[in-house]
């Protein structure tokens, strides 16, 4: 994969890629200005121009970018939205109530039934 | 008052602080039970099966599975195709918007009867309002997508709905409608915290189908904030999601 392919990814959401923390797996970069493909962003089409100095990136442009939906608005004016990255680690103080994703198991079910028909004894 | 039910497949718990409410608790747990009845694609005989089954026609379903439908073609608008309650093998399957709209309800119901300090949870997805019984906002821990006993961080959503959406439960339940058969295995959890539940729940479902590009997805809608956690146990959030972090 080129170079100038990796940054229109950036956009994409595989900030990851490029960005400290995950950079471990180094991607060497050359300094100059890249143009990257129009890929389908699912709000649009998206093509950036990224500058790049002394191997980090100095600027990213959106060449091409959607502006017909509520979606894309705040997008848009950021041009490329930086999102802060962090190890999920765990959190301990006290809490109410737990969100996560759907707990359907059938193991799980059973197991909380004993444990609630237990508390409620 | 706390009490928690299973019903639709999942534990929901109700919390009333306000009062000892048991009546009203009741009446939130009946109505989860009737949307089940209703909504249930696995009951042969419930309103979603019939309609699924060509015995009743769109025009003579009832309020609620219109109201229902209606939301879930929104949402599909809004999502570009992401949230899609057509199934692959025909029918409509609109459980993806179901949940938080039944949440929802559930919540009006307990403001009509008076109560300023509950949170409804059904499955992971939260409404809360007002305090809890220490005259504190509700805290509302995030779960760790690779330890289910621990939790990633803490929020106090202060009125707005919390829904999250994963791959780590149920295995790959939410799939991407323009590429099926791609695994959604990068991202395994994405929390969003919406105007009300509804709105967090509809969108926390289309943002996970949408891969890597979810967080960002929710970074462009305005009034949404998220958190979203990789494979690699990477988090990401949106530019503002940090002001519910308590």
């Amino acid at each position: 994969m080129k170079i100038s392919e990796k940054l229109v990814l950036v956009f994409g959401g595989a900030a990851a890629m490029l960005v400290p923390h995950a950079a471990a797996q180094a991607v060497t970069l050359h300094d100059g200005t890249f143009t990257g493909g129009t890929y389908d962003a699912y709000y649009g089409n998206v093509q950036v121009k990224a500058t790049i100095q002394g191997g980090q990136i100095a600027n990213v442009q959106a060449v091409q970018f959607p502006n017909h939906s509520r979606t894309s608005r705040s997008i848009n004016a950021q041009a490329l939205p930086y999102l802060q990255q962090e190890v999920a680690d765990a959190q301990s103080g006290k809490i109410d109530i737990i969100s996560g994703a759907t707990l359907t198991s059938r193991a799980y079910i059973k197991s909380l039934r004993d444990a609630l028909n237990q508390s409620a004894k | 008052m706390r009490q928690t039910c299973i019903i639709m497949g999942m534990p929901i718990t109700i919390d009333v602080a306000d009062r000892c409410a048991p009546a009203l608790i009741a009446q939130c747990f009946a109505w989860f039970e009737a949307v089940d009845a209703r909504f249930s694609t696995y009951k042969p005989e419930s309103e979603i099966s019939l309609f699924n089954a060509g015995q009743v026609a769109e025009a003579d379903l009832s309020a609620d599975m219109k109201d229902v439908f209606a939301i879930a073609r929104t949402t599909s608008v809004e999502t570009n195709g992401f949230f899609d309650m057509a199934r692959p093998g025909g029918g409509v399957d609109p459980s993806g918007v179901v949940k938080g709209w039944a949440i929802k309800k559930a919540a009006d119901m307990l403001v009509a009867d008076g109560a300023q300090n509950f949170f409804v949870d059904a499955g992971g997805d939260i409404q809360s309002c007002g305090k809890n019984a220490e005259g504190e906002d509700w805290r509302v821990g995030i779960r760790s997508p690779f330890k289910l006993s621990e939790v990633i961080k803490i929020v106090a959503p202060r009125g707005q709905g919390v829904a999250t959406s994963g791959t780590y439960v149920r295995g790959a339940h939410v799939y991407n409608p323009h590429a099926p058969q791609e695994r959604l295995d990068d991202v395994v959890s994405i929390t969003v915290i919406g105007p009300d539940v509804l709105e967090a729940d509809r969108f926390a479902t289309a943002a996970l189908a949408m891969g890597k590009a979810g967080i960002y997805f929710i970074e462009g809608l305005e009034g949404f904030e998220g958190y979203a956690v990789n494979a690699r146990g990477m988090a990401t959030q949106t530019s503002h999601f940090g002001g519910f972090v308590v």
